[in-house]
């Protein structure tokens, strides 16, 4: 099914942006030094405002930089030290290489947040489900199931108590803790018994008769794709290569290390430009527009 | 056809085995990887979690529960997911724990941990997805695993412990994702910084422990009547 609205990535099979993202995503989570930190925030700044636009990061970043702080903060809080003493509060020291770790550790779980929010932008439901091995059955139909009945549940929620409260019928008012039991009792009832009968219809449709119900697949890996993973595979390699050359040899304690050669930054500084960069120029091309679906 | 038909048990079996094996993993190698002073903790110990949370859920996907099986899950997943985003005002109060333990009984532990993974997984497209989603699919999801595993000896029939439990899962909960963060993004730990930082958070985990608590005060008969009623009325 493709998607109402066009998104960056609709004219690439799934596979290329899950594998970009994810990459870039855990690349950063294994990569703990100042330099790549600041360049996959940089990175996954840019792109969630490419793909999710300036209000939905702005609503983000309210309260992604207070968590950013907070971590900042804890670091020289729970564990003073260093040898650069900045400031002592009360029977505390306040150390510039412990303030920069907690920075780097608040700016790095505030980079993957923003590249896992980036990734749902980009990655509809529809095409994470259709990236699930096709012997998986179970799973994915339980996930995406539960993913449509949860809206559903929060708006039959909301008319059950608004009948209740409207009803002067119903007798005495129950209290919270009595009204919460019951709406969430009958809601559980009432979506069990629709849960089964939707699953005998799915069974007359030829669920669980054993053979494959279609070979249609929504996205097919094209010749292009292929080029576009390998890619992006030989990117991820030499980030890590060059990461991990550069983290070995570098320490936050007692005394922040040089930082390298600088070419040794220069693969990760296009990985991380590469999302923005993309969805920037499928959006020039018109959207991307949903790919030719085999 | 045959050869296929006969690995499926032994696959199922395979991923049986490795289910609590891969659950036990995760603590250890947060705390072997600290203790070790290894910088990428943090990024490591997501890859053993995000690795236990893959196998335990393919585990469940072995096991090939049928349709009719594969709905109540569902339906348990989203209503823990929606429970979740209504309780949201109430910081710690959160009935995702007291469900995932609910499934655990009623459905069996694979089904358990499913409902408190998938349950972490959904609503955190409503409170933003992170770094830490992974460890709250691990910690819901083991909620409602050793839910099931209680519910199969036959104790949770006996009130004091579906109670234990449901106040200690608050506190494991708490340690897992204190834990993830302490050992994961403080840097050098000590001894005196992890005890610290888990008393700074143990009246929040200690709220989410009663919660969880009084949630199953309040639907553990309900839901198990409700639940009851549907297995008998459709020859579950």
């Amino acid at each position: 099914m493709a998607s109402a609205r066009p998104t960056p990535f609709d004219a690439c099979h799934a596979a290329v942006p899950a594998t970009l993202l994810a990459g870039t995503a855990l690349l950063s989570m294994l990569s703990v030094q100042p330099v790549y930190v600041a360049l996959s925030l940089a990175g996954a700044l840019t792109f969630s405002l490419v793909a999710r636009g300036g209000r939905a990061t702005l609503r983000g970043l309210r309260w992604q930089l207070p968590l950013l702080a907070l971590v900042c903060l804890a670091n020289p809080f729970f564990s003073a030290s260093g040898s650069t003493l900045l400031l002592k509060v009360g029977p505390r020291s306040v150390y510039a290489e412990s303030l920069a770790y907690g920075a780097t550790m608040g700016a790095l779980m505030v980079a993957v947040a923003l590249w896992l929010e980036g990734a749902a932008a980009v990655l509809t439901q529809d095409r994470l489900l259709a990236l699930s091995p096709r012997r998986a059955r179970s799973l994915p139909l339980v996930a995406s199931m539960a993913s449509q009945l949860l809206p559903q549940m929060l708006s039959r929620a909301r008319t059950m108590r608004a009948t209740a409260s409207a009803c002067t019928a119903a007798g005495a008012r129950l209290g919270l803790r009595d009204e919460l039991v019951r709406t969430s009792t009958m809601l559980l009832a009432w979506s069990l018994e629709d849960s089964v009968e939707r699953a005998d219809s799915m069974r007359a449709r030829g669920w669980e008769s054993g053979r494959p119900r279609t070979c249609y697949r929504p996205e097919r890996v094209r010749g292009c794709d292929a080029a576009a993973l390998a890619g992006i595979v030989a990117l991820l390699a030499l980030c890590a290569w060059c990461t991990w050359e550069t983290c070995s040899g570098w320490r936050f304690y007692p005394r922040m290390s040089d930082l390298g050669p600088w070419w040794r930054y220069l693969p990760w500084a296009v990985l991380a430009a590469l999302p923005a960069t993309l969805s920037l120029a499928s959006s020039r091309d018109g959207g991307g527009g949903p790919r030719g679906r085999a | 056809m045959n050869a296929k038909k006969q690995t499926r048990p032994s696959t199922a079996g395979l991923f049986g085995a490795v289910e609590m094996p891969a659950l036990a993993a995760v603590p250890v190698a947060l705390v072997a990887l600290a203790a070790a002073g290894v910088r990428a903790t943090a990024g490591l110990t997501l890859m053993v979690c995000a690795l236990a949370v893959v196998l335990v859920l393919a585990s469940f996907e072995s096991s090939r529960p049928a349709l009719r099986q594969l709905m109540p899950t569902a339906v348990l997943a989203a209503l823990a997911a929606a429970g979740r985003v209504l309780f949201a005002p109430l910081p710690d109060v959160k009935p995702v724990s007291a469900i995932a333990i609910v499934a655990g009984a009623a459905l069996g532990r694979r089904s358990g941990f499913v409902v408190g993974a998938l349950a972490a997984l959904l609503s955190n497209f409503f409170f933003g997805q992170g770094p830490w989603t992974p460890w709250q699919m691990y910690a819901w999801g083991l909620v409602g695993y050793v839910g099931g595993i209680l519910a199969e000896r036959g104790a949770l029939d006996r009130r004091w412990v579906l109670y234990g439990w449901g106040l200690a899962s608050g506190l494991v909960y708490g340690l897992i994702l204190n834990g993830y963060h302490v050992l994961g993004y403080v840097q050098p730990l000590t001894w005196q910084a992890a005890l610290a930082a888990c008393a700074a958070s143990l009246p929040l985990d200690v709220t989410h422990g009663v919660a969880t608590t009084g949630f199953l005060a309040a639907i553990w008969e309900g839901w198990g009547r409700a639940i009851r009623r549907v297995v008998e009325k459709y020859d579950l």
